[in-house]
């Protein structure tokens, strides 16, 4: 095993000239583009999204949809399935970056990468099988080098790089400023880690390092009698994204989005529950869906909905 | 606090408002806040502007509220003095809106307002915010909504997140104590902390949580009724999860490939074109592949109480184009639109495809090639060039969109079903374990009654061997396919390879009838694409290239082959009707004596001498006589029925024939058939179901003729609504072969004699078809060949010569159905 590299590495990503390890269940890495629908990759079917759980964009424009119900990871170019993996072991975290995309696997335990391109599975993240027990969110910084993992059920984000190898562990258990409790999902850019912890009702922001740096949030009170009390307050704090200069926070509670500035400051709320057009039912996950509009799922009507991006100032 | 809302949700944990019970989870750092939270209702949001109002009051002349619709529901305010504040409803009018804390201000007239309540929407949803796969609550995020009869029974019917009731099943569940369901008939008692099962009681007063709110299920109702034996000591959410919405959609639990002893279901679906042989289990199951797809095409609703319709999907693949029916289509034609529900019409993108295709049909096709021809002359060697089968894509699972294969007699479109076997059965994907079985069962099987094979027998099914008449039996029978060698045992082509049942639109180019036509199909390599215009040659050159208008004189190949004609070699025409070929039986009418016998003499004359041959015939009664008397039983008075649950009949019978065929007629006025199951036994020993219950015919009277060859299937429309005969629900077969005589019992039974339905058995009958009188030990090298018969019955009965066959070798048989007869007894 070469310098740098675990044994579940990815071996896209070892650079050691003097070994070359192929793991026996997948092609080689390499192999040329066109081998289709190789091992979880097939083709393409109608079958309706059952319970959409998260969502990632690519590059080049294919939104992926991970569905834990149906155990795939669906691609959609502009709303036209093109990409489907399927036999999935409950996928729920999911991240892309260039060709490479990731997969958490709560079944088992485990946050898979796959070669877009060559439709193969590189293989694992750190141990494999149990390395995570809950591996809810993952985000992938954009240089490509370091893979984010909320693991929410242990409270702590588990750092990786893009050879498959453990660099650290943020957070851990605990109420104090760095610590985390139930880590339901994170987002990355170049510069900070922002992590929704959601039983503190907050968001904490680190470096990309792990280093933490502010935080915002806290529980909505009872005693909230007006709208402008519903501002950086949390019911069930399910989902962030950053972009840009805004953080966006999914409260699945209220089926809403609050939008903050960088320093945690309240700019505004999109979207919420109900029965109406752009409403949601049970929201579970938030990106940025391009100009003017953000994407949530909305697994108990089978979907992703997208949300007009024009904030309101009542909750 | 002054303000309600806050109140409650402040001091949870103290004061006169404390609830009784710790959070939910609190030990899991769940607090008040993490649920109890203002203005949290948003559901069912309305707006409206104030036309006046007070510090506690609102008056909108446009509302039309129900009294008090709005109590426990919040008002906020959008703009105005108030902007920005809202409060508890404490009470409303048509009109008019009130609250206990005042506002800092009077609402103005103009002032925009909306009202929100929280509903079990609402609760639901919030329920979920933790209970998902992606929640704190994952481990438990596996729950369905309780759905009965179109409403939603919600969590807190059954659930108390405050856990707060002394007997509520504490740590299992946070369970009520009493469910709150408008239909619950009493306290939730738990036996034993955890026991095996304690949904259910299983004894008065019947508390177990399933069973306060079951009235009208089969099993575990709370009033002592129905069945409280079902499943006893196994829990109801082994079969019925909570993931599921409690529907019994752990299908397989109960519903086996090979269902244990004592299992059984009720009542019989015959009449839903089930074939009622697995009374609950099911042979096979559709290639979706496991218990969950049963809801692909099942919608369960009302199961899980036990209800035995377990009704179709309207609309299984979920593209909103609704079914027209719910119910299992009545006729084949329906039926076929059930199948494209999935397999939609021309769907070559696979977009509703449920995960299978329609495999098989093409990969079943046999992936052999013939290097070379027998003779030299027809380059078979060219046979299969181009059929690499074996590396053919499977065909994606859409069918084409004329779905008009023509019926016997040329009746209506075909169903799929009427090939396929049920979506339960294992023959779905195949429509038999060899190719052109299904084809045969029609053409020269099933639909010819009365062939017979080189023995004599009548098979009634698929042709198994190149030895079979060509010229006989029904419309469009097949007697033998095209194949190469004539060697028994040798595969044969079979009729998928030209022929396609799924692209019915290539018969606009087979004006003579060949119909199905597909020469795409027989050379998939495309090597001859041209369509089928009329001309048979043509379609020939699609694999015999080489022979293409070879012939001098311009003669077509169809001038001197068929390849449905002829088993002779290079399946040559050999028509005994233009050769001349006659038969001729005696002595006809003959006399033989009472239980005597009679030699018979076939002479066959314009036979071809060239072909050695021999001669077979049967001697068989026709229409019926004795034996084969219509039997009847009268019964006056009349047996009632319903209660008592069942009546029976008896009916001697000492004649002395041989049973080969039976029909039965009915006359049991009753007002309601489909409670009524009518069963035939004879002698006390074997039995056969003339009439299985069906809860889904609410029609009067049981009045009809049983006829198992021509009575209307169970399932078709006829059967549902024309008052002709049907057949019956059961095998009457089992009494082919035995003697007449004997004591011919029917009971029937009222299924269900609480309903009140009333009626009697009036009468009824049987008519027996006698078997053969007697066949001819086929003699070799002879057409005058004697017979002898041997007649068991007495009188008089007018007989046939029928099934009489000339064979030859090689093999080509004649069959001649000579004259009825007249066979004159002597006692």
């Amino acid at each position: 095993m070469g310098r740098g590299c675990v044994v579940a590495a990815l071996l896209l990503a070892c650079q050691d000239p003097g070994t070359s390890v192929v793991p026996s269940e997948a092609p080689h890495p390499l192999a040329p583009p066109g081998v289709a629908h190789t091992g979880p990759f097939s083709a393409p079917d109608g079958l309706p999204l059952v319970y959409p759980t998260r969502l990632a964009w690519s590059d080049d424009g294919v939104l992926y949809v991970s569905d834990i119900q149906q155990g795939a990871v669906f691609g959609y170019r502009d709303g036209v399935r093109e990409v489907q993996l399927d036999g999935l072991d409950r996928p729920q975290g999911l991240a892309v970056h260039g060709d490479r995309l990731y997969v958490g696997l709560a079944g088992a335990g485990r946050v898979d990468a796959f070669d877009l391109s060559a439709r193969v599975r590189l293989g694992s993240l750190g141990d494999g099988d149990g390395a995570f027990a809950m591996p809810n969110a993952i985000a992938v910084a954009p240089d490509g080098e370091r893979i984010y993992v909320a693991d929410s059920a242990v409270d702590e984000v588990a750092v990786h790089s893009a050879d498959g190898t453990l660099i650290r562990r943020i957070g851990g258990p605990g109420d104090a400023d760095g610590q985390l409790r139930f880590p339901v999902d994170l987002d990355v850019d170049g510069e900070r880690l922002v992590v929704a912890d959601q039983t503190h009702h907050r968001v904490q922001i680190f470096d990309l390092d792990g280093g933490f740096l502010s935080s915002f949030g806290e529980p909505l009170p009872g005693d909230a009698l007006t709208v402008d009390a519903w501002q950086g307050r949390f019911t069930r704090l399910q989902s962030v994204a950053i972009e840009g200069s805004s953080i966006y926070v999914l409260d699945s509670w209220f089926g809403h989005v609050q939008v903050f500035d960088l320093d945690g400051r309240p700019q505004g709320f999109a979207g919420r529950r109900g029965n109406c057009a752009t409403c949601v039912d049970l929201a579970l996950d938030v990106e940025v869906g391009g100009e003017g509009a953000l994407l949530v799922t909305d697994p108990e009507r089978g979907r992703w909905a997208t949300l007009p991006l024009e904030l309101r100032r009542d909750p | 606090m002054s303000h309600a809302l806050a109140t409650l949700v402040l001091a949870c944990a103290s004061s006169a408002h404390a609830l009784p019970g710790p959070p939910h989870d609190l030990a899991a750092g769940i607090t008040c806040s993490d649920c109890h939270v203002p203005y949290g209702g948003l559901m069912g949001a309305e707006v409206g502007v104030a036309s006046s109002g007070a510090t506690t009051t609102l008056t909108d002349i446009g509302a039309t509220w129900m009294m008090d619709e709005w109590v426990g529901g919040v008002v906020s305010f959008v703009s105005g003095p108030n902007d920005g504040l809202f409060r508890e409803v404490t009470g409303n009018g048509a009109d008019s809106l009130s609250w206990s804390a005042p506002l800092p201000f009077p609402v103005a007239p103009g002032d925009d307002y909306s009202l929100g309540i929280t509903t079990d929407y609402d609760i639901q949803t919030q329920c979920k915010t933790c209970h998902n796969p992606m929640g704190t609550a994952a481990a438990m995020s596996d729950v369905g909504l309780h759905v009965v009869g179109g409403e939603v029974i919600g969590c807190g019917d059954c659930h108390d997140p405050h856990n707060l009731e002394a007997s509520s099943g504490v740590g299992n569940g946070l369970l009520r104590a009493e469910v709150r369901h408008g239909s619950a008939g009493a306290p939730v008692v738990f036996p034993s902390p955890n026991p095996s099962n304690d949904f259910v009681a299983g004894a008065a007063p019947f508390d177990g949580i399933c069973e306060t709110c079951h009235t009208a299920a089969a099993y575990h109702r709370n009033d002592a009724s129905g069945s409280h034996a079902h499943e006893a000591t196994t829990a109801c959410t082994d079969c019925h999860p909570h993931g599921d919405g409690f529907a019994a959609t752990a299908c397989f639990g109960c519903h086996n490939p090979a269902p244990p002893a004592g299992y059984e279901l009720a009542p019989d679906m015959t009449g839903l074109g089930w074939d009622g042989a697995y009374p609950k289990g099911m042979p096979g199951t559709h290639t979706l592949g496991s218990s969950e797809d049963c809801r692909a095409c099942h919608t369960l609703a009302n199961h899980q109480d036990g209800a035995i319709n377990v009704a179709l999907q309207p609309d299984p693949n979920g593209d909103g184009r609704m079914w027209s029916s719910y119910l299992w289509a009545p006729s084949g034609a329906l039926r076929a639109d059930w199948c494209l529900e999935c397999h939609d019409d021309n769907n070559g993108g696979m977009s509703y495809a449920p995960g299978s295709a329609l495999e098989g049909w093409i990969q079943n096709l046999p992936a052999r090639r013939l290097t070379e021809g027998p003779d030299g002359t027809m380059n078979k060697g060219d046979f299969y060039e181009g059929m690499d089968i074996a590396s053919s894509e499977p065909l994606p699972n859409s069918i084409y969109p004329t779905y008009v294969h023509a019926r016997r007699g040329g009746i209506g479109p075909w169903g799929c079903l009427e090939c396929h076997g049920g979506p339960h059965d294992m023959r779905w994907s195949y429509v038999g374990s060899r190719g052109a079985d299904a084809c045969y069962s029609c053409h020269g099987g099933g639909a010819n009654a009365n062939r017979t094979d080189e023995t004599g027998a009548t098979t009634g099914g698929k042709l198994d061997s190149p030895y079979h008449e060509y010229n006989g039996g029904g419309l469009f029978s097949i007697a033998s396919t095209h194949d190469g060698p004539l060697t028994p045992g040798a595969d044969a082509m079979i009729c998928r390879q030209c022929h396609d049942v799924h692209r019915i639109s290539r018969q606009r180019d087979a004006p003579d009838g060949w119909s199905l036509f597909d020469p795409t199909d027989v050379d998939p390599a495309g090597r001859s694409s041209t369509p089928y215009l009329g001309t048979k040659t043509t379609f020939c050159s699609t694999c015999h290239p080489t022979i293409t208008g070879t012939h001098t004189g311009g003669a077509l190949c169809e001038d001197c082959h068929t390849w449905h004609g002829s088993s002779l070699p290079k399946l040559l025409w050999f028509d005994p009707v233009a050769e001349g070929v006659t038969v001729a039986v005696s002595p006809n009418p003959a006399t033989v004596p009472d239980a005597g016998s009679q030699t018979f003499t076939a002479v066959v004359t314009n036979y071809p001498a060239w072909l050695p041959s021999y001669a077979q015939w049967s001697l068989v009664p026709t229409g019926g006589g004795d034996p084969g008397a219509t039997l009847a039983k009268d019964e006056f008075p009349d047996l009632a029925l319903g209660p008592p649950s069942a009546v029976s009949s008896d009916l001697v019978v000492s004649h002395l024939a041989t049973i080969s065929g039976l029909q039965f007629h009915l006359d049991v006025p009753h007002t309601y058939r489909g409670l009524l199951r009518a069963e035939i036994t004879k002698d006390g020993t074997t039995t056969a179901l003339l009439q299985a219950d069906s809860m889904f015919d609410f029609t009067a009277d049981l009045i009809f003729t049983y006829d198992p060859v021509s009575g209307y299937l169970p399932g078709s429309l006829e059967y549902r609504t024309s008052p002709g005969p049907r057949r019956p629900s059961g095998d009457l077969g089992v009494f082919t072969g035995g003697p007449v005589a004997g004591t011919w019992t029917l009971t029937i039974t009222d299924t269900n004699p609480a309903s009140g339905a009333t009626g009697a058995l009036d009468y009824w009958e049987l008519t027996v078809n006698a078997g053969t009188i007697g066949t001819l030990t086929p003699v070799s090298d002879s057409f005058d060949a004697g017979f002898l018969a041997t007649y068991p019955g007495t009188g008089e009965v007018t007989a046939g010569i029928t099934g009489g066959k000339v064979s030859a070798w090689p093999p080509v048989q004649v069959r001649v159905d000579s004259a009825p007869g007249t066979l004159t007894v002597t006692p």
